[in-house]
């Protein structure tokens, strides 16, 4: 097998590895909140942010830095990703959210249970994603097949240069302006939010009530402090179609709808209420903290279920918070892991034979074309693989940030992102990476600690390595270096080494 | 003279000391409001409104006696970084309460931060409701407070047929559905009231307007306009090229307050109607004051007691609107609660915000236990020189976020 890995990569990489995804995802976890040390769960979720936006920057390096295909359209692919894992996340909040409804909270102030009668409001093509698996996989395909279609038209017309770059633009636009209607069935321009739980969900389910018509009558009966409470709390409606129903089907939706309501309105543990329930060790540690939010819910579901072991079947798993810093701390490592495989998937395309003919292409199409290669075909295969990959940054993007909406298709985010390759330095694998996260994190401090002047200070930076830096931050000791020999000459007197010069144009990785 | 390296440390460690004593009375409020991108226009007056009331309480001795200092950042019109934003005021600078976001998706987007951290959030601008969280006190006017009393209006002066126009988001959908079920309920048929949303940056208004005129043939229609910012402009124009005025089709306009004419031309909308709950033209000794004070106050912005330099205060054509208004009264609604409460923990804040009351420059509100207030609502005239003359107003309006419970 061909070494992909020069000795210094492979050390850099494991620094980086260890640093990134073990040292400070431990100090977040194991050091006290005081402590000098302690990463905060703010700080790794900014990060983690941060990562995906390096994937995002990967991608656009390989059209832009490798293919030389400047696409000002990535984020489009990066979106489609967000969009699909959104939609994964708002069936997950399943009759949890504000209208208790079975149906994510903007369909229902948008009335589609009148538009899609046959599926209680839920657009077809939603239901699918109700399973983490398809959401996944159309992270994967949705972005694929929008790139071959987009790319194969704009590739087998020799669309080329600058009027490629302006068409990925108008792709995008167009995307942002058709997502943005609330006719598409996205959520219009308030996109998804307000994501509580990933990979399952405290809401009560069908089944779990054993006997709901015994239950329902044992609440009604209200012998116990927590019966009562509970039937009162169920709102009258649900009380009437339980009285109401005529099977015992009926009977458990109204049930479900009811007690969902009680789980979702507030903390419901008081003590006086729970006097003869005996509460396991770890629901009276959790009650201790006083949880907020998603967490809440998921106490009250384990409280219904140690109240009631004969009533309601027991879970043993309801879900991750998607704020909780332990999840939070996963979707880091997971995107700094996401990056690392895409940096070795990069590294790995771009040292084969296929790399060797795409930067071919980037140097002088015509004569690659005339060699007897497929040119489109090369481009095209590199444009797909490159939305893949923003696509994976975008689905991890959005459980971390909790939003996705059409402006983070508009054409101005696409250009930030291949800024940051621009400043990071295209052409190699480090410096979008560095550009990515050194921006970011640049752009998180000074609108923080400059509100009012961070624009020119980031712009001045941009105007300043486009007209001084050419190759960006990973340029930099190249030109240093450069800069040295200038001055090391004009003291001794001699004159240039042509073929030094030569050299420094190369790519500095020796093949 | 170059200082010299001692006298350098000395002048650091007095003015670290002078940092510490100052840090120790003041208290910490945060400003999310956009300084820059799309929403910048809008947002920067909120700001500087929020530091000029923020000035007017260290005057007076600031809030339990401690200087507001202000933690401004700039989300930037960029909805994942209001999150962000939010995230670092509450958990970084640990502000006692935010003021901020104008879009609700901004709001939407930072909701979940302040339900999880238990921060607070003032609201200010007029909104579609269909949302109560307890982390979010509302001061802006909700559909209610903004939409169905120019309606009534309408209704009263005979209008029979109602043109909903609006750019196709949240809002304008939201009212719409609103105002769609409530002029049913007033016997208005459905064949009379016409609904129709165009996209952000829409600019041929031409098959629009020409349809308006068939509309309102008769005479007895109406425009209920929810159209967003630089739209209006083309919208007016055509709407004046094809002979229609506020005499034979009148216009109300829920999205245009007087700081929105600093960018829009006025001339082409007077007549129209907006509907607010604050106008700056409003003769009250309370509103004169206010009105006179931010104008003074943004020739030379500070903020008074504490270690914080204002900047991008535009001097230039400064007006007061609604928005600004119910920013600054949100301000104080928080003030009386702390110090009611006696303390600046945010549960206790938010249980003595509950009918909390305050006399604003043009009436006085009381925050409800539903986090929306009762306000005083007003029809207005536009005149020419983008101010409002108010024809009509509305006593102690009751804000209701959830339309099912005004709907009945």
């Amino acid at each position: 097998m061909i070494r992909i890995l020069s000795r210094r990569e492979t050390v850099l990489l494991l620094l980086a590895s260890a640093v990134g995804l073990v040292l400070l995802p431990c100090l977040n976890a194991f050091v006290p909140t005081d402590g000098a040390l302690h990463v905060s769960t703010f700080s790794l979720s900014l990060y983690g942010k941060y990562l995906t936006y390096a994937v995002l920057a990967l991608g656009v390096n390989l059209l832009w830095g490798y293919t030389g295909l400047l696409s000002l359209g990535q984020c489009l692919f990066f979106s489609l990703g967000g969009y699909c894992l959104g939609m994964y996340l708002m069936m997950n909040i399943s009759r949890l959210g504000q209208y208790h409804e079975a149906i994510p909270d903007f369909m229902v102030f948008l009335e589609f249970p009148a538009r899609f009668p046959a599926t209680g409001g839920l657009p077809p093509h939603w239901i699918p994603f109700k399973h983490l698996w398809f959401a996944v996989l159309m992270v994967l395909v949705v972005p694929a097949v929008v790139a071959y279609v987009f790319g194969f038209l704009a590739f087998r017309s020799r669309v080329k240069g600058v009027y490629f770059s302006i068409l990925s633009q108008a792709l995008t636009y167009a995307a942002c302006l058709m997502f943005f209607r609330n006719d598409f069935t996205f959520g219009g321009n308030n996109g998804l939010t307000d994501f509580k739980f990933l990979l399952g969900t405290p809401a009560l389910d069908a089944g779990d009530i054993r006997d709901p018509a015994a239950f329902a009558a044992r609440l009604k009966a209200g012998e116990g402090e927590l019966d009562k409470y509970l039937w009162t709390q169920i709102p009258a409606a649900e009380q009437a179609k339980l009285a109401a129903a005529a099977d015992g089907r009926a009977a458990e939706a109204a049930l479900l709808d009811g007690l969902n309501r009680v789980i979702a309105t507030g903390p419901i543990h008081e003590t006086a209420r729970f006097k003869g329930v005996a509460l396991s060790d770890a629901t009276v540690r959790t009650l201790a903290q006083s949880p907020r939010d998603a967490a809440m819910l998921k106490l009250n579901r384990r409280l219904l279920e140690e109240a009631f072991p004969d009533d309601l079947r027991k879970r043993s798993f309801t879900g991750f918070v998607v704020n909780a810093p332990a999840t939070k701390r996963a979707l880091y490592i997971a995107s700094g892991i996401l990056l690392l495989l895409t940096y070795l998937f990069c590294r790995w395309l771009t040292s084969t034979k296929f790399g060797l003919v795409q930067r071919a292409v980037r140097d002088s199409e015509n004569r690659v074309l005339f060699s007897g290669y497929a040119t489109p075909d090369f481009k095209l295969f590199v444009f797909v693989v490159a939305a893949i990959l923003s696509s994976l940054g975008g689905a991890l993007f959005v459980p971390q940030v909790g939003i996705i909406n059409p402006s983070e298709m508009g054409a101005d985010k696409s250009i930030e992102a291949v800024i940051w390759v621009a400043v990071g330095g295209r052409g190699n694998l480090l410096g979008p990476v560095l550009g990515a996260i050194g921006i970011n994190s640049l752009k998180s401090y000074a609108t923080h600690s400059f509100a009012e002047q961070w624009p020119y200070i980031l712009g001045s930076l941009f105007v300043f390595v486009t007209l001084f830096m050419p190759k960006g931050i990973v340029g930099l000791p190249g030109q240093l270096k450069e800069l040295q020999a200038k001055f090391a000459r004009r003291r001794t007197g001699k004159s240039a080494d042509p073929t030094a010069a030569a050299t420094q144009l190369e790519p500095a990785r020796k093949e | 003279m170059k200082p010299s390296f001692p006298k350098i440390i000395a002048g650091a460690a007095a003015g670290l000391l002078a940092f510490a004593a100052t840090a120790a009375e003041t208290v910490k409020v945060g400003v999310l409001h956009s300084l820059s991108g799309t929403m910048a226009i809008s947002e920067t007056s909120l700001k500087d409104v929020l530091l000029f009331t923020f000035d007017e309480i260290n005057k007076k001795g600031g809030v339990l006696g401690k200087m507001i200092e202000p933690v401004v950042v700039d989300p930037a019109s960029n909805w994942p970084l209001f999150a962000e934003k939010a995230e670092q005021l509450l958990v970084k600078d640990k502000v006692s309460v935010v003021f901020g976001c104008w879009t609700s998706v901004s709001r939407k987007s930072c909701l979940p931060v302040f339900e999880k951290e238990n921060g607070l959030l003032f609201y200010p601008v007029q909104y579609e409701g269909e949302e109560l969280s307890k982390n979010i006190f509302y001061t802006a006017e909700a559909v209610n407070q903004q939409a169905i009393p120019p309606v009534d209006y309408m209704l009263s002066e005979g209008k029979k047929k109602f043109y909903l126009l609006g750019s196709d988001y949240v809002y304008p959908r939201t009212t719409n559905k609103i105002l769609k079920k409530y002029l049913k309920s007033k016997g208005i048929p459905d064949s009379d009231i016409e609904e129709i949303y165009t996209p952000f940056g829409h600019t041929d208004y031409q098959t629009i307007v020409a349809s308006i005129k068939k509309f309102s043939a008769g005479g007895s229609a109406c425009i209920i306009s929810t159209l967003n910012g630089d739209t209006n402009v083309p919208f007016f124009k055509e709407f004046a090229n094809a002979g229609l005025t506020s005499e034979n089709c009148p216009v109300v306009s829920f999205s245009i307050s007087e700081d929105e004419f600093r960018g829009l031309p006025a001339k082409q909308l007077a007549g129209h109607l907006g509907c607010w709950t604050y106008f700056m033209s409003i003769k009250t000794p309370e509103n004169q004051k206010f009105v006179g004070d931010f104008l003074s106050w943004v020739k030379a912005p500070k903020v008074t007691g504490v270690d914080y330099t204002v900047s991008g205060v535009d001097p230039k054509g400064r007006v007061t609107c609604s928005p600004m208004n119910l920013s600054r009264m949100g301000v104080y609604l928080w003030k009386q609660a702390v110090e009611k409460a006696g303390t600046f923990d945010v549960d206790k804040v938010r249980d003595a915000l509950t009918g909390q009351k305050f006399k604003g420059p043009v009436c006085e509100v009381t925050m409800q236990a539903n986090h929306h207030l009762v306000n005083d609502v007003f029809i207005g005239e536009t005149l020419p020189t983008g101010q409002f003359k108010v024809i009509k107003t509305f006593k102690g309006v009751a804000g209701e976020p959830f339309s099912e419970k005004f709907l009945k």
